[in-house]
């Protein structure tokens, strides 16, 4: 598991019947279903920003890293 | 043989929950690797995986090249399948590696050459003709990929690699600029069980910029899949090694040209526009590669 050294943890905001929720990331707002994300999961916040998921346990999200050098298809 | 399936990936973008999704609609458990996590004793394999994984197929998905190859070949040495195989990825993660593949088949492409300093670069330049298009050997989405009008342009852009750049910017690899209609052609293709290819989508990327990757904003629109493209998109296939494929082309007067091969493609502008279940035909691709 990552080890969560960076990025914003917080409660769910809202806790309704959906299992979608919306999480504070540091970077703006995300709404994901917290059972069904994965590490390296990636979401853009309500502020354009693209955050990627760093742990499960809690939940906890970092700025996604810039593009790298080797990255492609 | 019936194997299990694992996904082993860096980041999850929309083709790795796509292609999830498509193995569960297909009743497949899909054991997942986030690789970054993982270490991987080539005695014991992944996580104490061990003996395990020979009854593994694992689909890279990484976005690290670097990453992919050093997964792919780590599965396969400790007796799973790879999809693709490590031979495959080591040749479509490296631009001059699969022009040489392709050059040794006589798949037709734009015409290729390497130099190793300015002077040859200038002469490969003469010898094509300006505009030339300087790529790096590794990259992708159209990055640090320069179309260069003249000598002036080849010497500053030479300079900034040789002074900036590790040692693999000191291969310089040159193409000759392909006067495009607009627009470029990607289309999907997998290897066939009895050696042949099924080209099974296929793309245009248009732009009004030269470079037309939909990662740099070009738009997607359904191509009809002719006889030429289904023949030169299969001998490029076959050229790599097969597998799992995207094959880039362009379109010339001297016909369709391959520009190169992806290993690890990405496909969710691809799937509305030409009504083919992308993902679900590279996760059938899969399934019957564990059974077989």
């Amino acid at each position: 598991m990552s080890s969560v050294s960076t990025g914003t943890v917080m409660a769910p905001r809202s806790t309704a019947s959906s299992p979608v929720q919306s999480f504070e990331t540091g970077f703006g707002r995300v709404s994901c279903d917290p059972q069904a994300v994965r590490l390296g999961e990636l979401f853009v916040t309500d502020d354009g920003v693209e955050v990627e998921v760093i742990g499960l346990e809690p939940l906890a999200f970092a700025e996604a890293p810039e593009e790298d050098e080797d990255w492609g298809e | 043989m019936k194997r299990g399936v694992t996904l082993a990936y860096d980041r999850l973008r929309p083709e790795e929950r796509l292609l999830l999704h498509a193995f569960e609609r297909l009743g497949a458990t899909v054991r997942e690797w986030y690789v970054p996590d993982l270490t991987f004793d080539l005695g014991t394999g992944v996580d104490g995986f061990g003996a395990r994984m020979a009854d593994t197929v694992v689909v890279e998905r990484c976005t690290s090249q670097a990453r992919a190859l050093a997964l792919s070949r780590l599965a396969v040495a400790s007796g799973a399948v790879a999809v693709n195989d490590p031979s495959v990825i080591a040749l479509c993660g490296d631009k001059l590696a699969t022009s040489a593949a392709l050059a040794q088949r006589g798949v037709p492409t734009p015409r290729t050459g390497v130099a190793f300093d300015l002077d040859g670069a200038l002469e490969l330049c003469r010898l094509f003709g300006y505009p030339v298009v300087l790529k790096p050997l590794v990259g992708s989405w159209g990055r640090m990929v320069s179309r260069l009008s003249d000598a002036d342009a080849v010497e500053a852009v030479v300079e900034h690699k040789s002074v900036l750049g590790g040692p693999a910017h000191k291969v310089l690899y040159l193409q000759e600029h392909v006067q495009k209609p607009g627009r470029d052609i990607r289309a999907f293709v997998t290897s066939t069980p009895g050696g042949g290819e099924d080209v099974f989508a296929a793309i245009y990327r248009t732009s009004e910029h030269w470079i037309t990757n939909t990662a740099r904003g070009g738009s997607a629109s359904a191509c009809p899949i002719t006889d030429e493209l289904a023949e030169v998109v299969g001998a490029a296939a076959r050229a790599v090694g097969g597998g799992m494929l995207a094959v880039d082309l362009v379109e010339s007067d001297r016909g369709l040209l391959v520009v190169e091969v992806n290993h690890t493609m990405e496909f969710r502008n691809s799937i509305d526009v030409t009504g083919v279940d992308i993902p679900l035909h590279m996760a059938r691709f899969v399934l019957d590669g564990a059974d077989a």
